[in-house]
């Protein structure tokens, strides 16, 4: 039951059906949900702290913007920056240190790291929800420096290690955001090895949808980095319900 | 989470290997943390402790064998980060493949197409493919099986197969057939908290399930 929840949030994020109710899997409450996704944090195949897949989940059930009123916009925006906060909080060394006691490896260093790049990923993702010209949203800037950060997080990880797989999910999320062509081809390459390590589809599809988004960005040429349309809404547009994780 | 103890550990370089060595992870020594147990108990599976037996692989055909021994070798790894010999909850599922036909055609099914993909390009056999294909119509043909009487069925046998099914998707895809096995199960779960200790009965979860095989089986 816990991998399908996992499954139906991190898989929530870029698919075009999004109906994810956590009570069809018998959580009524949300102390349940937190302990529960606690419990499948060590040894789960998506690795992400189960807080920032908490605040993945608190948007995924967040409403279209086109079905709200004013109010309710407003509400959701200050629901959005209540939910970027708690994330910019989250402490992957000392996440990192928990869970440590609670694995079989010594693998420190290696949880931080994509602890690290998940919590750079999810502020981006979450900083989505917010119009591009709210006071709370990042700049170009800030929002290259995260790119970075979750480029610079990952790149520590050998294609050996267990926890590589996991890390799809913000290497998609920076190279979706990533202006530099430099980030773009090593966004690419993980990727590639990523695949190279599980022979699953899923990674050249995810490769395929960065390459229609850097077009898309370059066919707005007036724009040095496109924000004319929400990547992550033009993901959902392909209607190929794709999952990235 | 509860639990606080002071295994001995393994260098991060002992993590599980990628599927193309022969690597074998050992687990630490003293005790280890009940998670990867809670993980599986999560399942009502019981847990386990003896190594898999060779009662699974009788009177199975030699492709059958071939696939059972790939999935407990190389691709029940895949999905977990610590891959611990007898606590590995996906390597588990092998204990009750035997009496459970839906679980072994979805074991086969994934594991079949697993091995397909995992061999380069010139040396994929169709045979493997086509295998995992015949695989995977059976167990969806279980599944439709299983909800006309669904009294009778473990549901959480069935999730475990549905849970396979999702991943071959992600093997074989990446894109839209993931979402339907997704809904299907949360539409068994949600039929199984509507009807708990009854027979079955027609309702707008079963039919949603229901549409979700027929759609498998139209494609």
């Amino acid at each position: 039951m816990l991998t399908l929840l996992s499954l139906d949030i991190v898989g929530s994020t870029f698919s075009s059906t999004r109906s994810l109710e956590t009570s069809i899997y018998g959580i009524e409450d949300d102390f349940d949900l937190d302990s529960i996704l606690m419990t499948n944090e060590v040894n789960s195949y998506v690795s992400c702290p189960a807080k920032l897949l908490r605040h993945i989940l608190a948007i995924a059930q967040m409403p279209e913007d086109s079905h709200l009123d004013p109010a309710q916009q407003s509400s959701k925006n200050e629901q959005a920056v209540m939910i970027l906060h708690s994330t910019e909080q989250f402490d992957p060394s000392e996440w990192a240190s928990v869970i440590q006691s609670f694995s079989p490896c010594h693998d420190l260093n290696e949880r931080r790291w994509v602890a690290s790049a998940y919590k750079a990923a999810t502020c981006l993702y979450v900083s989505r929800m917010l119009p591009s010209d709210h006071p709370a949203n990042y700049t170009t800037q800030r929002r290259q420096e995260m790119v970075s950060t979750v480029v610079d997080q990952l790149s520590h990880l050998h294609p050996e290690n267990g926890l590589f797989k996991s890390t799809s999910w913000p290497c998609f999320i920076a190279g979706a955001e990533a202006n530099d062509p430099g980030q773009r081809v090593w966004v690419m390459s993980h990727l590639k090895q990523i695949y190279s390590v599980l022979p699953y589809k899923t990674y050249p599809s995810s490769m395929e949808a960065l390459e229609m988004l850097w077009q898309n960005k370059y066919t707005n040429s007036a724009l040095e980095c496109y924000d004319t349309e929400d990547w992550i809404r033009t993901v959902r547009k392909l209607s190929v319900d794709l999952f990235i994780a | 989470m509860g639990k606080n103890f002071a295994p001995a550990k393994l260098p991060s370089s002992h993590q599980v290997k990628p599927q193309n060595t022969t690597h074998d992870f050992q687990p630490a020594h003293g005790n280890l943390s009940d998670f990867f147990t809670r993980g599986a108990s999560n399942g009502n599976f019981s847990i386990l402790h003896a190594p898999l037996i060779d009662p699974i692989f009788q009177d199975l055909n030699p492709s059958s064998k071939r696939f059972l021994s790939h999935y407990g070798r190389t691709f029940c790894k895949e999905m977990v980060v610590y891959d611990v010999p007898d606590q590995n909850p996906v390597r588990q599922l092998l204990k009750y493949a035997r009496d459970h036909p839906v679980l072994l055609n979805a074991i086969l099914a994934v594991s079949a197409n697993h091995l397909y993909y995992l061999l380069p390009p010139e040396t994929r056999q169709i045979s493997i493919y086509n295998e995992a294909l015949a695989a995977k119509q059976r167990a969806i043909q279980f599944l439709k099986d299983a909800l006309s009487n669904i009294g009778n069925f473990d549901v959480n046998i069935m999730l475990a197969a549905v849970i396979l099914l999702i991943w071959l998707d992600f093997i074989e895809c990446g894109k839209g057939t993931w979402r339907i096995h997704l809904e299907g199960a949360k539409g068994l779960i949600s039929h199984v908290k509507d009807h708990a200790g009854t027979q079955s009965v027609v309702s707008a979860a079963e039919n949603s399930v229901r549409r979700w095989l027929i759609s498998e089986f139209l494609v």
